[in-house]
């Protein structure tokens, strides 16, 4: 594949990332006031960009080699650091999801992402791994596991959600047969379907259609029809044995957006900024829904709907566009890369940029749930961009490197 | 790898067009409808109020509620200058020209939101405000709902008050729902039952013109209904808790706890001096909140779970219990004879009185000092510590109220740490065999210890709050009822009893003010050293002996002993509720 560079850098893929770097920053001067520069988000944002830029610099510069030694180290540390924000004293009674150092708030769940990456890259690059047995998927899946359990409880479910996608993309690439990415998920189809009898019954002949179509191997079934109808029975029972305020919490606990300002508030104050954008939008600072506060979080989660209503369709394609060029071309690199870590490391990273990029937007466009997953590269926000930045880095110097084994 | 690579760019792919197909149908096929809701600045919402639960004490008292209440608002985009709007409103509200020019500003942040910068107005404002309110744009008249707490200072610590959530908590619980303005439970229960308390504000959706007029509901929005906050159902007795605050009406400061030992329901919880909720629950004012927080009684202080006093010789029953236990005294064992003083190293120990020679039962009765000196020494440090420990002192007992002093129980290590390693005497052991010294407690420990001896080994968790019901009566919390046995032998609890009711009832037990000719009271006293002031009073006593009701603490701050002051406090207090108890007197 040919690779148009300068200084043996991928433009396909730097490029994008710097265009949505700087219409980040527009947007955020754009929506926090503009006229008020030097104080507040726009200010903060360029000081982490520039942190974000020395870290990526320094990340492109060391070999994919490295990072392949210090895999296990790396995620040991996020572990540490996702159990202190659990284990230190929380600001207030609200969710735990930040450390806070002096004037910095470090959010260690978008370390994690990273670190899982990097170790689940090296688990399945290993000789050892074997990925046409079920035994194999053990190793990957409890890595995954445990971000994901630390994540869940901060409470922040949509973060932890990431942790899935990444698994899965990993071990899709890896070439785990289709039947295991199932096994994976049916469970947890089964545990939501068992809250009603119709809905589980369709999943569960959904199920034994498919291994009579498939010719699942014979263990492989019998786990699927002990393991989906254990947690199809247990899911009602366990949850009727609590009592109604017990439920709530947990309701409360799997949707912190659940707001009283009736979720779906935002989401209609953001349809109603993007659908005012028409074709080429307001121009930039000149938005009329952001300036009256009727959209909150402007500048982190929503930010794509000041880019609806500023800079119109044409801005939400070219935003959508964009993203698409450095996703196809990071997909095309892993492809060519001769080493197998590397090429596993760019298709986990570039599957956390895709599925954040994708739930945000569809959430600011009204057809995606809040989770509170915020745009990569473009939303305002220190520990996001720092490690967007850097995963770019290793991205870039998996480039620069993919012909090494 | 070329299949993954081309399914997942594919997938990729297929996602993004659908992405790029909704903002397409957004921008131009839905294009006019949102420019027109866009341009007509069209929605506001308002809210609608939902009162707070009400807390009940046991008896059906209503001990907070809420009442409806004036405020004064603005919308701070309407108002122009916010100047000569300070100049207005400022003697009307008598308020400070530079307070209320602060609160201006503040709510100047968040122009579009309808914000507070009085509460409780009176109704001749309210009527000033309707007159002028053609020169006052942007100025309006609510009607909310503003906390009332009936009994008032009685159960001040106990209940709490509720303020103005500050932007400290609100960063924190902004994604509960909170938000600027919102009342916010701060303290006492106020606080522990926030979630159940708070009532959900409701919204409506108005549609309104460029003008800010209301032109309707808004068409794609569902009103979502207001709901009240659960009712909390206190264990309180709300008659023995106007009795304690009379009990202590000629003492500056001290506290009143006590509990039902069968169950750790919690019948009584005074602490003084006291303030008034009501103060808080429409807004302090700066110099209240100032004149109160500099009183040297400190009343904000709630020194019936905050406070850590030394416990005083209430503590020799957890002396007597670890030398019964551990075998370094037995029923009989009698030390060396009580001369009025012990020596001990280089110093000399003194006791009030001289007692001669006693076993564990009469030293208790009579509260000899040196009888547990030698007991101490007996111990040591570390296996008094850990029968303090299993008795639950040194750590919170669970009641749910906020902020609980754990107190504190010294052990070699503690001291180790404290003082370095061999730069403490063993001599410690002594002071802390009477009460004195390094050990803390506060009342709700020496209480439930006194409990667990009344219910012969059985502890119950202190709790305040039976239940929590919705509106409907729909139970939303009961109180779990968590006991435990604590590790003491049937013996040891039977001669520990023995001694609590001679201390009442023998003529020379210091608790003997206490007793009662209706009932049969069991107690300690104790009497503990707050110099350069007074003594500290403490008794803790429980009745009826055999089949114990109740088990109450009276501690009164620098009042004298333990058998004078604090004594007959606590035995009129337990005569008083076992007499006007449904099965009356004996």
């Amino acid at each position: 594949m040919r690779i148009r560079t300068i200084t043996g850098l991928d433009l396909g893929i730097l490029v994008p990332v710097i265009a949505l770097c700087l219409l980040g920053l527009l947007v955020i001067y754009s929506a926090t006031g503009g006229e008020r520069l030097g104080s507040g988000p726009f200010l903060k944002q360029i000081i982490w960009l520039a942190c974000g830029v020395i870290a990526a610099s320094v990340v492109i510069a060391t070999p994919p080699r490295t990072f392949h030694a210090f895999a296990v180290v790396i995620y040991s540390i996020s572990l540490l650091l996702l159990l202190a924000v659990l284990l230190l004293p929380a600001a207030g009674e609200g969710a735990r999801r930040w450390i806070h150092l002096g004037p910095v708030n470090f959010q260690p769940s978008e370390f994690a992402k990273f670190a899982l990456v990097l170790v689940l890259a090296r688990v399945m690059s290993d000789r050892r791994f074997r990925r046409e047995r079920l035994q194999g998927l053990i190793l990957p899946v409890a890595l995954t596991a445990l971000p994901f359990a630390l994540v869940l409880v901060e409470p922040d479910l949509g973060t932890s959600l990431v942790f899935g996608v990444i698994l899965i993309a990993m071990l899709f690439w890896s070439g785990v047969k289709g039947i295991y990415l199932v096994l994976l998920v049916t469970p947890i189809v089964s545990m939501v379907a068992a809250f009603h009898w119709i809905p589980w019954l369709i999943f569960f002949v959904i199920l034994l259609v498919c291994i009579y179509a498939f010719r699942v191997r014979l263990t492989d079934a019998a786990y699927l029809l002990v393991i989906n109808p254990a947690v199809g029975i247990a899911t009602p029972l366990i949850w009727n044995s609590l009592k109604t305020y017990q439920q709530k919490r947990i309701l409360g606990f799997l949707n912190p957006s659940l707001d009283p300002w009736g979720a779906g508030w935002h989401i209609m104050q953001s349809k109603i900024a993007i659908g005012s954008g028409g074709l080429l939008g307001k121009g930039i600072l000149h938005g009329t829904q952001k300036k009256l506060e009727f959209l909150p979080q402007r500048h982190t989660d929503f930010v794509y709907s000041v880019i609806g209503e500023e800079l119109g369709l044409l801005g939400c394609i070219a935003v959508l566009l964009v993203f698409y060029i450095m996703i196809r071309k990071t997909i095309s690199l892993a492809k060519t890369c001769n080493n197998k870590f590397s090429s596993l490391a760019s298709i986990g990273i570039v599957s956390y940029i895709a599925f954040q990029a994708v739930v945000n937007v569809g959430m600011t466009l009204g057809i995606m749930p809040v989770a509170g997953i915020p745009l990569p590269f473009v939303s305002y926000g220190g520990s996001s961009m720092l490690f967007a930045l850097v995963s770019v880095g290793l991205i870039l110097s998996i480039a620069r490197h993919r012909f090494e084994y | 790898m070329r299949a993954p690579s081309r399914i997942l760019i594919g997938f990729v792919g297929v996602v993004f067009a659908v992405l790029a197909f909704r903002a397409f149908q957004l921008q131009i096929l839905a294009h006019s409808r949102y420019t027109s809701l866009a341009e007509k600045n069209r929605v506001k919402i308002v809210t609608t109020h939902a009162p707070r639960g009400r807390i009940l004490s046991a008896d059906g008292k209503v001990l907070a509620d809420s009442r409806p209440g004036y405020s004064i608002s603005v919308l701070p985009y309407q108002i122009g200058n916010p100047d000569t709007l300070v100049l207005r409103l400022a003697p009307v509200l008598e308020r400070s020209e530079e307070d209320l020019r602060k609160r201006i500003h503040d709510a100047m942040a968040r122009p579009l939101t309808l914000q507070r910068v009085a509460r409780d107005v009176s109704m001749e404002v309210v009527s000033w405000v309707e007159e002028h309110k053609l020169d006052l744009p942007g100025v309006s008249v609510e009607v909310e709902p503003m906390r009332r707490y009936p009994l008032g200072e009685v159960l001040c610590h106990l209940v709490g008050y509720v303020g103005e959530i500050s932007q400290k908590e609100l960063d924190a619980l902004s994604d509960r729902g909170y938000k600027y303005g919102d009342m916010i439970g701060e303290t006492g229960l106020e606080r522990q039952y926030e979630e159940y308390l708070r009532g959900r504000e409701g919204l409506e959706f108005v549609e309104v013109d460029a003008r800010g007029r209301e032109v309707g509901p808004f068409p794609d929005r569902k009103p979502v209904a207001a709901s009240p906050g659960n009712d909390l159902y206190l264990t309180i007795d709300s008659e023995l808790q106007m009795k304690a605050a009379e009990a202590l009406t000629n003492y500056e400061r001290g506290c009143v706890f006590g509990v039902n030992p069968s169950n750790g329901e919690v019948l009584v919880y005074y602490s003084k001096p006291t303030f008034d909720p009501n103060l808080f629950a429409v807004g302090i004012s700066k110099e209240a909140w100032e004149k109160l927080a500099k009183m040297p009684s400190s009343p904000m202080w709630d020194r019936v779970s905050q406070s850590a006093y030394p416990p005083g010789s209430i503590y020799k029953l957890v002396t007597a219990a670890s030398a019964l236990e551990s075998g370094a005294a037995n029923r009989w064992t009698r030390f060396a004879p009580c001369t009025g003083a012990f020596e001990y190293g280089d110093r000399s120990f003194s006791c009030w009185s001289v007692h001669g020679r006693m076993n564990v039962v009469p030293a208790i009765i009579q509260s000899c000092d040196v009888y547990f000196y030698q007991a101490g020494i007996a111990l040591g440090v570390d296996r008094l510590a850990e029968t303090g420990l299993s008795l639950g002192f040194g750590k919170k007992t669970g009641i749910d109220v906020p902020d609980e002093n754990s107190g504190l129980v010294p052990t070699s290590k503690w001291y180790n740490t404290k003082f370095g390693r061999r730069k403490w005497s063993k001599g410690v052991v002594l002071n802390v065999a009477i009460g004195q010294g390094e050990i803390l407690a506060t009342a709700v420990q020496l209480c439930n210890m006194a409990s667990t001896i009344a219910e012969s080994g059985v502890r119950h968790r202190p709790h305040v709050v039976s239940r929590v019901l919705d509106r409907d009566g729909r139970e939303e919390f009961t109180a779990a009822s968590e006991r435990e046995r604590v590790a003491l032998s049937d013996t040891t609890i039977a001669i520990l009893r023995e001694a609590v009711y001679g201390a009442v009832n023998q003529p020379r037990g210091t608790g003997a003010l206490a007793a009662s000719l209706d009932h049969r009271i069991s107690g300690k006293t104790g009497t503990a050293e707050a110099p350069p002031r007074e003594d500290n009073s403490l008794f803790v006593g429980f009745g009826p002996h055999e089949n114990p009701e109740i088990c109450l603490i009276v501690i009164v701050e620098n009042a004298g002993s333990g058998g004078s002051v604090a004594a007959p406090l606590a035995g009129r207090l337990l005569e008083h509720y076992l007499t006007s108890r449904p099965e009356g007197a004996l």
